[in-house]
């Protein structure tokens, strides 16, 4: 396409915004940084009791008898209680009843709950809990995924130990191998990630006067905490009130099982006793417990032309979810539809495996599968590039979806975000330059640092697609005084949705966005929004909002037109003045407007609702149309690797991200280096380890997540090519920057050394390992 | 998983005196408290057995830095933070100030104490390497008096250490570093902040013109306690520093060492990064003593 048609294509998209696009910080963020957001432990009140569960030291076993004699006696202690005790149902799986609330005659993970003490201080429940004793009869368990997959494995539930296997079948995968100049093989392999929230689990919960119960705690997803402590308390829903207090992060584990679990705690407590209780997860608890990134382990066949050319890819996926399913079901979907990176290829065969181990378990996590398809996906076209004797830049380039190019999943592309992504990084890395000077540099140097340049490039389905159905609800309403509420279920915890909520109202009623405030998500006051996950508050909750906020807009249209005596089509509403388009000088103030609406009896409070449309595709062929569009991203990464220690260090991030609309610049900016950070984490640094089903790893003196000083330079660009769901056409990307750093630090490693990598994290002695093996070629 | 601390016995003595007669007449059964920063870790991991706490962290009289008969001496509750800020230590034993600067994060540094350091006797606890090649004496003082020891005869094994129930240690002291003395320190972690050393190591040497007069290298993490590489040491005496003495040096400090495989690394991957450490190390004071 011409130049002048972009640029008159671009126009034509555009929109005169007010709010929207401006940069904005965080609405709530003077509120944290002067300490007066109220996190649930700043509400406990003073007569609370403490909650705690007994946990399991072993992975796999039979509980032959739990003796509580001892911890009975201990002066504070007011109740223990075990599965027995449950008036309603004992499970808390979030979406598939696979996990015992209360572990009845088994455990199956290291740290699974078998029993909760109550007590009137910490410091009591604590030594109650350790004077607790188990007599267990330890049964044969299963710590790795490929072992779990052999019919003779030890069972981990009663079924098989694959729980899900996911298909993908496009094309003729044989035929497009023998069209193959040249084929490559290789397995990779990641590792179990736990994103640690700063802020752990806790949940409180007091028992109200009419026998219900109101919880309060920091979680993604009220209505699932309420949905599931109503089904183990044996209440109905609309007796359980749950409320999302300030959240110390989420990333993913907070949409999961753990906030069910302390809100059940302390509500079966509060349930027993009639009084206040919490239950506050310690770190290594949390650790232990929370939902991990999935171990993955992909095994990629590629074959292309001479030219590079792609013309047939087979992947195997092997997904460990651990001791229960959660959401491993779902994740190793989006790992499929993205195991083949963002490249038109003919012919795709690939099959994706959701195994149970005997690990602790694994669930959603920022990037959901993701990042572990696109680490392998890249790293492999980068070895073909290698095979091939080309730039892995200019191969990328040769293979990438495009407008009108088919997916594995055979859907149409419908813009060409991923290209302008891939070029803005091109030339802003200065890719041709530093990839020659670095490869120089290393032929030359004396010293122990070797330079690497990588790139990756991904697409990313957006929100739910094929994890559920994508629908939300948002509600505003205009007071008397003329201020703005808005109301729902979509969850802030740090990352910044809500304002991206109140700017969309605020640039709908046309009002500043100091009129606009955001209520707290409470199950008494809304209905259930669909979860807080999978980047979908402002691309979709957005729709909603510019819903509900438009609906009031109108019916303050035919008010505004009567006062200023023009026809209501001239009405403007904009930055809280409301004038007719052709005479502005004739105006009212929104407050004025509101004013009189109420005057003559106008309710101004509306419902927004949006369901994204369905999205569909074939069970046994993968194929069809799961997604209704994609996020877009390219990336290059810059590393020094010390070949005498192993340290990598991660000199400079270049990326940009195709995310459709940009909504909130700022936010946007937290996102990418947030995001980046994480995900450099996951290349070079996170190692959640399991020995035989044992933690070694929960607490920050085992597991180390990257500090400020470990932080790479970050250069990013947002690009605006509008898709069809999204609100003002913004695309997901509250995930998105977690996804390419693997790939793209491991690809500069690589290069940096000479030699592939096949497992991260690249940890320094799996890099002394490296650079060994690079010593012997 | 946690153990609970809120029963155990805490005394807060005013004076050094006070906190001397409680440690005579309570010895082991109490533990003494500095900066906390291991201490408190431990007893909540149940690590080291509850007992009860002399904390000793009141008493002003043990925090001092003073330069007195060539000896740079250093008061046990003396913090890494005063340890970074402190001009004495950057003349007397920069190399002291080098290695604080890399325990944890500030706030520990802020809070942690030398002597807490030295007698929390991990063996990769980052201020024992200088300290040994600086030839460091600790104080240790009981109401019956008060003796001084060789750092490295104060470590007997694992945690173990030649301190009877009632002493406390009070000082560590040195000799000011000679102006042909240079000495370096190397910490290598799992990231470039906040991180606890896989391996570290103290190199001194001692110059007469380009030519090595003494050496003394130790290292951290990678035995029971920290070791000396006398062989890799010996074998630099007399000699430049080319490349090929260099690493015949840091090749002969496996001599010395005996790592565990743990959680933040295999024994094999520490004997490598401790013979590259040592390299690294000379290749600096030789870089350095070039330059000059």
């Amino acid at each position: 396409m011409a130049e002048v048609e972009k640029q008159v294509e671009r126009l034509l998209n555009s929109k005169d915004f007010v709010v929207i696009g401006k940069g904005i910080a965080r609405v709530d963020s003077l509120e944290a940084v002067t300490g007066r957001l109220a996190f649930t432990g700043d509400l406990l009140p003073s007569n609370v009791l403490y909650v705690r569960p007994v946990r399991s030291t072993v992975p796999h076993a039979l509980i032959k008898d739990i003796d509580f004699s001892a911890a009975k006696n201990i002066p504070g202690i007011v109740g223990i209680y075990t599965w027995r005790d449950i008036p309603g149902i004992n499970d808390a799986g979030s979406l598939i009843p696979d996990r015992p609330f209360l572990a009845v005659d088994k455990v199956r993970h290291y740290g699974e709950a078998m029993a909760i003490i109550a007590g009137e201080r910490p410091e009591a429940v604590d030594e109650a809990i350790g004077l607790v004793r188990v007599e267990y009869e330890r049964l044969p368990a299963v710590f790795d995924p490929v072992e779990a997959m052999k019919p003779d494995a030890p069972k981990v539930h009663d079924k098989g130990n694959i729980c899900r296997h996911m298909k993908i079948r496009k094309g003729d995968v044989e035929k497009g191998f023998q069209e193959a100049d040249v084929i490559i093989e290789n397995t990779y392999q990641t590792e179990f990630i736990d994103s640690v929230p700063p802020e752990p689990e806790i949940g409180l919960a007091s028992p109200d006067q009419d026998g219900g119960i109101t919880c309060i705690g920091s979680m993604q997803n009220p209505f699932d905490v309420r949905w599931k402590v109503a089904d183990i308390l044996g209440l109905p829903q609309e007796k359980v009130r749950v409320i999302q207090a300030a959240t110390g992060g989420g990333f993913g584990p907070k949409s999961d099982e753990t906030p069910i679990d302390v809100c059940a705690y302390a509500a079966l407590v509060a349930y027993k006793t009639g009084r206040s209780a919490v239950s506050i997860m310690t770190r290594d608890e949390a650790m232990v417990t929370q939902a991990k990134r999935h171990k993955f382990i992909i095994k990629n066949k590629t074959g292309a032309r001479s030219d590079g050319r792609l013309v047939a890819w087979e992947s195997t996926l092997i997904e460990d979810t651990g001791a229960y399913i959660s959401k491993g079901h779902l994740v190793i979907v989006r790992a499929i539809f993205h195991c083949a990176g963002p490249y038109d290829i003919p012919n795709v065969k690939a099959d994706g495996y959701c195994v149970l181990t005997n690990n602790t378990f694994a669930g959603s996590t920022r990037g959901f599968g993701a990042p572990q398809a696109f680490f392998a996906a890249e790293r492999q076209m980068d070895e073909l590039a290698r095979k091939l004797g080309m730039d892995p830049f200019e191969l990328r380039l040769k293979n990438l979806l495009r407008r009108g190019s088919k997916t594995i999943t055979s859907a149409e592309i419908e813009d060409d975000g991923l290209a302008m992504c891939a070029e803005w990084v091109y030339n802003n890395s200065e890719w041709v330059r530093k990839r020659r000077e670095y490869e120089e540099f290393n032929r030359k140097t004396r010293g122990p640092i070797r330079k690497g340049i990588g790139v990756a490039m991904i697409y990313h389905g957006n929100t739910l697609g094929p994890e559920g159905e994508d629908f939300a609800y948002v509600d505003v309403s205009v007071d008397k005084d003329g201020k703005v509420s808005v109301r729902t279920g979509l969850t802030d915890f740090g990352t910044g949705a809500a304002t991206g909520l109140l700017m969309i109202v605020a640039e709908e009623l046309g009002v500043t966005l100091d009129k606009v405030r955001m209520e707290r998500p409470d199950t008494s006051k809304v209905q259930n929004p669909g979860p807080t996950v999978a980047s979908r508050v402002t691309a979709i909750g957005g729709r909603a909002a510019q819903e509900a906020a438009s609906k009031i807009r109108e019916k303050l249209k035919g008010v505004a037109a009567e006062m200023l005596g023009c026809p209501s089509e001239r009405v403007v509403f904009r930055e809280g003045r409301v004038y007719d388009s052709e005479n502005p000088e004739n105006k009212v103030s929104f407050e004025e407007v509101v004013s009189q609406a109420y005057r003559i009896g106008l309710e101004l409070k509306e419902t927004g609702y949006y369901i994204a449309p369905p999205t569909k595709w074939d069970e046994e062929t993968g194929q069809g149309k799961p997604y209704n569009q994609y996020t877009y991203g390219a990336e290059v990464a810059e590393v020094e690797v010390d070949v005498e220690t192993g340290l990598v260090k991660v000199v400079r991030i270049t990326c940009a991200f195709d995310v459709g609309r940009i909504v909130n610049p700022i936010g946007l900016k937290d996102v990418v280096h947030g995001g980046t950070i994480m995900g450099m984490g996951q290349a070079i640094m996170e190692r959640f380890i399991h020995e035989d089903g044992i933690v070694l790893t929960d607490n920050f003196s085992t597991y180390w997540i990257p500090t400020a000083v470990d932080s790479p330079e970050i250069i990013y660009h947002l690009i605006e090519s509008p898709g069809p769901a999204g609100a003002y056409g913004a695309k997901a990307m509250g995930e998105i920057p977690v996804v390419p750093p693997p790939a793209a630090i491991s690809n500069a490693v690589a290069h940096a050394l000479g030699v592939p990598v096949k497992q991260i994290p690249l940890t320094p002695d799996r890099v002394l390992e490296l650079v060994k093996r690079a010593g012997e070629t | 998983m946690s153990a609970t601390l809120h029963k155990l016995n805490v005394y807060s003595p005013d004076s050094l005196h006070e906190a001397l007669r409680i440690l005579g007449e309570k010895g082991e059964r109490v533990k003494v408290l500095a900066g906390g920063t291991d201490l408190i870790v431990q007893l909540r991991a149940g690590v080291v057995e509850p007992r009860e706490i002399l904390n000793i962290y009141g008493l002003d009289e043990l925090r001092y830095i003073e330069i007195e008969g060539g000896r740079l001496r250093i008061g046990a509750l003396t913090t890494y933070m005063d340890i970074i800020q402190s001009g004495k230590v950057a003349k007397a034993a920069p190399i002291l100030v080098e290695a604080s600067k890399t325990v944890g994060s500030p706030q520990i540094q802020s809070k942690g104490t030398i002597g807490g350091n030295i007698c929390n006797a991990s063996p990769a606890a980052d201020s024992l390497p200088p300290l040994y090649v600086l030839n460091a004496n600790v104080v240790l003082q009981s109401l019956d008096g008060r003796r001084e020891i060789p750092i490295e005869r104060f470590y007997l094994g694992y945690k173990k250490m030649d301190m009877r129930p009632e002493e406390l240690l009070v000082e560590v002291n040195m000799p000011v570093m000679e102006d042909d003395e240079d000495a370096v320190f190397l910490k290598h972690g799992l990231r470039l902040g906040d991180a606890i050393s896989v391996v570290n190591a103290a190199l001194l040497v001692k110059w007469s013109d380009d030519t090595v007069k003494d050496a003394r290298i130790a290292l951290g993490a990678v035995a029971p306690t920290v070791v000396r590489a006398r062989d890799a040491e010996e074998s630099l005496r007399g000699r430049r520093l080319d490349e090929n003495v260099m690493w015949d040096a840091a090749e002969k400090t496996l001599r010395h060492i005996s790592p565990i495989t743990d959680v933040r690394g295999t024994a094999e991957y520490r004997r490598e990064i401790a013979v590259n450490l040592v390299f690294m190390g000379l290749w600096e004071l030789a870089y350095r003593r070039g330059r000059r």
